[in-house]
């Protein structure tokens, strides 16, 4: 019984998956959503309904809770989560119109317009269908729990480790699930847009913990983030998301004392170091048919320089993709960001300076203007002091990128939001604050 | 498919056949006729135990007791004839007539204007009075605004008179809510021509410019977009001028926000759009035009946003050099550009993709020395194989040869690696061994190539019996094949007959950079019949390139008509003066030779040979004066060779 509803949920969760990342025209769908009838056709032989319900992270059928196959769905748990809808009962008589329009609901909004997808099966007079939320005093407190759950840096954190389990398996040369990784970061790309702030704040926070992964996921953030307000369709965001993930992989072949050594480095050591793109790319060669060809791109060429002083010494001519000029740029400003245990991060506007001077060594220099357009020299999130003395993180960018919307902390001052790029406002940033410092510390408390 | 539908679907059959023939043949016609009795068959069969039927029309499809019938192409065609003429159900009755019939039919016949200028076929039937079996209901003709087709533009036309006359308000909310759809079926570019149309639009939008402005504002609007999106109409100078005439009301800054929409939506903005656009604004200059939709981008907040109208605009600006957009937009717009022309870059190109990933292939093979590491890499080269082929990237494929070549040379292991590549490689660049033109760069490769796939028998047979007389297989044959050139004179010889073709072997070789290619010329020499000789020497001479001893024997064993060949060829003095010991210096006691030297004379008259004449006088004196044959043919070669 179980293994039926199971397949049936499989079968479900599949055609949401690739209705979400390539839209219900695609060929693609057609084929899911007959694997899906048919798997309700089985299931009905048996029985007239089934209730499936979502109870913290665990898929619940009937009265089981199906421990190992939550597992493996967990992006698509947080993206029906996200979508307020906790429960969903599928009924006998179920057709693929029925089931078109359900996943046409799903998709068609954000979750900041999360609509109430049970009144809209109603108008769409679908009988066979009812989503929404777990009703019962039992289960609200569950579901308030995990609602809050669904936070940005609850996302940010099962994204790192669900990343962390797929670079894990392809340096044991073992399958990855290509179609949950563009999920998660279909997820992530969702909150980016709808609530970028949030997760951008948790990048800047990220930076000074010393995890591998959160370099990772933070150039996948920052490159979707940036692709995305250069124009560039969900598609493409999600291949440069995906490369952006795997782009450094190659340094996981390299020793961990040369990579963190803070001396100069021996020649035998920098060639180490320079072999991670070629070690990377030829890593990702083999999930060329999964992942798309854009991760061996990046890999490779990240370093590449206009100047011919990067790596590795190609024999054959070329200007890197876009797309990996764009991780290029996200991987620099993250990696000079950010703190690690063999060094201190480095202050914002420092690392602008630095990045401007280097440019011109860079394919697209312009890129780097625009990136700092978007992101503006003191990244949002940001915890900061102004000339005046007062302490304020930074909640928006304006045109002037040295001179964001911040908002004044106490307890010294009152809080406030102050536009500096305002001709009235003589007030500058003197300096960021780290947040992991006992000043930072406090602030925080503020935030 | 129960009885009922049959012979419904046979009726409905029956009925479509009638109406093509009533307009095909006059009312009398017997084919008409003849269908006619079918139908009343048709319906008897279907009245039968019934007092009436009624059929429900659709645009669709038609209704009949409570079945829509749409599935098959006739039910179709016949619910879309009736729903144009209006009607909304047709009823006939136990004891329909043939007559009754032919009266339905006439009238159906109508043109759809004439019906509806008629006030509906309900009314002309009425008209008709002897109509008791056969009822029609016309269609309230708001349901007729979305319907499809050429004489929806009549309906139209008459139903916004109609409207206006009558004054019906809710009618004209109704017609204002449906000019959309409207313009979706019927384009400017078409009405436009239509004067009863123009008229009447005319009117209907007056009306409601007095009565309801904020509709009539809805209207042209609706009217400005369907005319932006009408190509037709864009690209034509008199059409675009009447439609001026509609949209006089329409502000310039009306048109200037269109046109900024117009570069903020998805949609492409075409040239002809925007000169059209431009061109429709009344009083404002470009200058005011330029500055407004500058001033609009320069605040644009969105980077996203303000990239797209740039890359828009850039691309407008660089198109089509015949249209012309005044400069002047170009300068207003200078800084928003210049501040966001890395736009002009930035497009996440797939085919780049592909080829960036191609060449980091290679670049991975090159570096990668380990053959057994090098696998993998050569099933992803396997994999993309078809689409370098498709796309004939010789850069790549000659590349990954030369790899290829590098790493079997420095590792034997590599050898068994390679193996498909190298197949699928040779096979390829081979196939452009027989192209008459193959692109340079495989050409530059292939000349230089020291072996081939192909055997030596494989390229005789293709030049000399399949015609293949190109440059490259030949170069190739006398590079590759050297101790196997026998076989090609050979082949040579036996189609020495074909004088044509052996001159196209010849002059191919003539043109190909070959070190020993005068041997090659002699040794075809040796091989053909004189006309063939004669072109061989003739191009050595365009060569200037000869052996001496070649020619020599030539000036002394052949005939004069390949003498005179050959002696063009020598350009060297001293091979002059030599030639002309052989042709003159021959050995004449008591005139034994004197015909050989006369014809040699001759030869040097006919070539008009001017260096023989100091031989000539040497000759003269050495002459002994009995022997006035040959001094009269010498004084004679002297006077044409000095006049």
């Amino acid at each position: 019984m179980v293994e039926k509803a199971e397949k049936v949920l499989r079968a479900f969760m599949t055609s949401l998956q690739l209705t979400t990342l390539y839209g219900l025209e695609h060929p693609k769908i057609k084929g899911t959503i007959e694997s899906c009838i048919q798997a309700f056709d089985e299931l009905w032989q048996q029985q007239q309904e089934i209730v499936f319900g979502i109870i913290g992270d665990e898929i619940a059928c009937d009265k089981d809770i199906l421990f190992e196959f939550s597992k493996t769905v967990q992006p698509i748990v947080k993206f029906l989560k996200k979508r307020n809808i906790e429960r969903i009962l599928f009924r006998k008589g179920l057709n693929r119109d029925d089931l078109y329009t359900f996943l046409e609901l799903l998709v068609a909004h954000n979750e900041k317009e999360i609509p109430d997808i049970q009144k809209a099966l109603s108008a769409k007079k679908v009988q066979t269908i009812e989503a929404g939320r777990i009703s019962g005093e039992s289960y609200k407190q569950e579901v308030k729990d995990t609602l809050a759950a669904m936070d940005a840096l609850s996302l940010y954190t099962k994204s790192a480790q669900s990343f962390q389990r797929c670079v894990n398996n392809i340096l044991d040369t073992q399958e990855i699930n290509a179609l949950d990784i563009r999920f998660e970061l279909n997820n992530l790309f969702e909150s980016l847009v709808y609530g970028h702030k949030d997760l951008l704040k948790i990048t800047v926070l990220k930076r000074y913990d010393q995890s591998t992964f959160t370099h990772i996921i933070n150039v996948a953030i920052l490159a979707m983030l940036f692709a995305s307000r250069l124009g560039f369709n969900k598609e493409d965001i999600l291949d440069i998301g995906v490369a952006a993930l795997f782009h450094d992989i190659g340094k996981l072949g390299v020793s961990r004392t040369i990579i963190r050594k803070t001396s100069s480095l021996t020649n035998s050591e920098f060639e180490q170091i320079k072999g991670h793109t070629l070690y990377g790319a030829e890593l990702l060669l083999r999930y060329v048919d999964t992942l798309g060809t854009l991760p061996v791109l990046a890999a490779f060429e990240h370093h590449l320089k206009s100047d011919m002083h990067g790596y590795p010494k190609i024999n054959f001519n070329k200007k890197p993709h876009l797309g990996s000029v764009i991780i290029c740029i996200c991987d620099i400003y993250d990696a000079l960001f950010s703190r690690r245990s063999y060094k201190a991060g480095l202050a914002p506007n420092v690392v602008y300076e630095i990045m401007m001077k280097e440019k011109e060594k860079m394919f697209y220099p312009q890129l780097v203007d625009t990136f700092f357009e978007i992101m503006g020299v003191w990244p949002i999130g940001t915890l900061v002091e102004l000339s005046n003395q007062s302490k304020a993180v930074v909640r928006q960018q304006t045109k002037n990128i040295f001179k964001p919307i911040v908002e004044i902390l106490p307890p010294e001052h009152t809080p406030q939001l102050i536009n500096l790029s305002e001709e009235s406002h003589t007030i500058d940033i003197t300096r960021a604050i780290d947040p992991y410092s006992e000043e930072g510390k406090v602030l925080a408390q503020f935030i | 498919m129960n009885e009922k539908n049959i012979m419904f679907e046979e009726f409905i059959k029956a009925f479509r056949i009638t109406y093509n023939f009533i307009l095909l043949y006059s009312k009398e016609h017997k084919a008409f006729l003849n269908s006619l009795e079918e139908l009343k068959i048709k319906l008897d069969s279907i009245l039968k135990d019934k007092q009436q039927i009624e059929i429900l029309i659709s645009p669709e499809g038609v209704w009949f007791e409570s079945v829509f019938y749409s599935k098959e192409s006739f039910y179709k065609e016949v619910a879309q004839l009736l729903h144009q003429r209006k009607i909304k159900s047709i009823r006939f009755f136990e004891g329909v007539t043939t007559d009754e019939l032919k009266i339905l039919f006439e009238k159906l016949a109508l043109p759809a204007k004439e019906i509806i200028q008629r006030k509906g076929l309900a009314i002309i039937l009425g008209e008709e009075g002897n109509l008791e079996h056969c009822q029609l209901e016309d269609l309230d003709y708001s349901q007729l605004l979305h319907g499809q087709g050429q004489q929806i533009k009549d309906v139209w036309a008459f139903f916004m008179q109609e409207v206006i006359s009558k004054e019906d308000l809710k009618k004209i909310d109704e017609f204002v809510h449906n000019f959309n759809s409207l313009l979706e079926t019927i384009k400017p570019s078409q009405f436009l021509q239509d004067e009863q149309f123009s008229r009447h639009l005319h009117t209907f939008l007056d009306y409601l410019k007095k009565h309801n402005y904020i509709k009539f504002k809805q209207c042209l609007d609706s009217l400005l977009n369907a005319a932006i999106n009408d190509s037709q109409l864009i690209k034509n100078e008199n059409a675009s001028r009447r439609l001026k005439e509609f949209l006089i009301d329409v502000s310039d800054e009306k048109f200037c926000e269109v046109l900024w929409q117009r570069l903020l939506s998805k949609e492409e903005l075409e040239l002809a759009q925007f000169v059209f656009l431009t061109k429709l604004i009344g009083k404002g200059t470009h200058q005011q035009i330029a500055a407004f939709l500058a001033e609009k981008a320069n605040k644009e907040n969105n980077q996203a946003i303000a990239f797209m109208v740039a890359q828009k605009l850039e691309k407008l600006f660089n198109l089509d050099k015949n249209i012309e957009i005044p400069p002047v937009y170009r300068e207003a717009m200078r800084s928003f550009l210049e501040r966001n022309k890395i736009i002009a870059e930035v497009i996440f190109d797939r085919q780049a993709v592909e080829y960036n990933y191609q060449l980091i292939l290679l670049d991975l093979l090159s570096f990668q020395n380990s053959p057994k590491k090098a696998v993998h890499i050569v099933e992803k080269i396997l994999k993309i194989w078809d689409s370098v082929l498709k796309e004939n990237k010789f850069r790549f494929i000659l590349d990954l040869k030369k790899i290829i070549e590098d790493k079997k040379e420095l590792d034997k292991g590599f050898k068994e690696v390679f193996e498909e590549l190298e197949n699928r490689i040779n096979l390829f660049l081979d196939s452009f061994i027989w192209q008459e033109n193959p692109p340079q760069e495989v050409y530059s490769y292939l000349e230089n190539i020291a072996e081939s796939t192909a055997s030596a028998e494989e390229y005789l047979r293709k030049i000399f019996e399949e015609g293949k007389v190109f440059p490259l297989p030949i170069k190739i044959y006398f590079k590759v094949f050297k101790n196997r050139c026998l076989d090609f004179y050979e082949y040579f010889r036996k189609k020495e007959e074909d004088i044509e073709f052996c001159v196209r072997i010849i002059e191919v070789i003539k043109n190909l950079e070959l070190e020993d290619k005068i041997t090659i010329f002699e040794k075809l020499y040796e091989v053909s019949n004189d006309f063939i000789k004669a072109e061989i020497l003739r191009l050595m001479a365009q060569l200037g390139e000869y052996h001496k001893e070649f020619i020599f024997e030539i000036l002394r064993n052949s005939t004069s008509y390949l003498k005179k060949e050959a002696l063009t060829v020598i350009t060297e003095q001293n091979d002059t003066q030599r030639a002309l010991d052989i042709l003159l210096g021959v050995e004449n006691k008591w005139g034994k030779n004197n015909k050989t030297i006369i014809e040699n004379l001759s030869l040097l008259a006919e070539l008009q040979y001017r260096q023989a004449i100091y031989y000539l006088d040497y000759l003269e004196k050495k002459t002994p004066f009995w022997n006035f044959p040959l001094r009269n043919k010498i004084r004679e070669t002297k006077v044409i060779l000095n006049g």
